[in-house]
């Protein structure tokens, strides 16, 4: 399932000492929501 | 490689028992998470939770029984904590979820790290953890199911 892959990659993300994982992060955030926004629309 | 799990760990009865206990797999958790599962030595945990190795082993008789004592204290955790998720997801917006969703899982850290790593060495946590996973999965999709998100409030046009 697409939702708890996204929080998978995030948790993992957030494992890293990479300066860009905040960013990634948030841009995950959009993308999931969006997803989720498709999700209920249907 | 993984390991076969010898002997269950003893269940503490008293109070101190029981705090000795979590002090014990506190330790495991630390080391695990610092050395690796393979390299922490049983003697090592006892000196961390500043226990006597003879304590140690009344209630783990092996690492792999205080290993797959730290994954249920894990799942136990991480199901705690998925319930409050589910507790404020009722009229949440798609974005309100997203970020519960996220937060739950960045909020599980370490937890889940060690948790993850132990699964891939100790046999007898491997065939617990896809049913775990499972579980998740079901959970997330009633939340999305239940059609609580307030639809559209994301949505809404920018102020002209």
């Amino acid at each position: 399932m697409i939702v708890n892959q996204v929080m998978n990659m995030v948790a993992a993300l957030a494992a890293t000492e990479d300066e860009r994982a905040a960013a990634l992060i948030g841009e995950a955030r959009k993308l999931l929501a969006l997803y989720i926004a498709e999700v209920l629309r249907r | 490689m993984s390991t076969e799990i010898q002997a269950a760990a003893k269940e503490p009865k008293r109070e101190r028992g029981k705090q000795r206990v979590a002090a014990l797999i506190d330790a495991g958790a630390e080391l695990f998470a610092e050395k690796g599962y393979e390299a922490t030595t049983m003697t090592e945990i006892a000196s961390r939770a500043g226990a006597a190795i003879g304590s140690l082993y009344q209630f783990f008789p092996s690492k792999e029984a205080l290993a797959e004592a730290l994954f249920n204290r894990f799942a136990e955790r991480a199901a705690t904590a998925f319930a409050r998720v589910e507790e404020r997801a009722p009229g949440c917006s798609a974005r309100e979820l997203a970020d519960l969703f996220i937060d739950h899982k960045l909020g599980r850290g370490t937890d889940r790290d060690v948790a993850i790593a132990l699964s891939n060495v100790v046999a007898g946590i491997v065939e617990r953890r896809k049913p775990l996973g499972d579980a998740l999965r079901g959970r997330i999709a009633a939340i999305l199911s239940a059609g609580n998100a307030a639809l559209g409030r994301d949505e809404a046009p920018p102020p002209q």
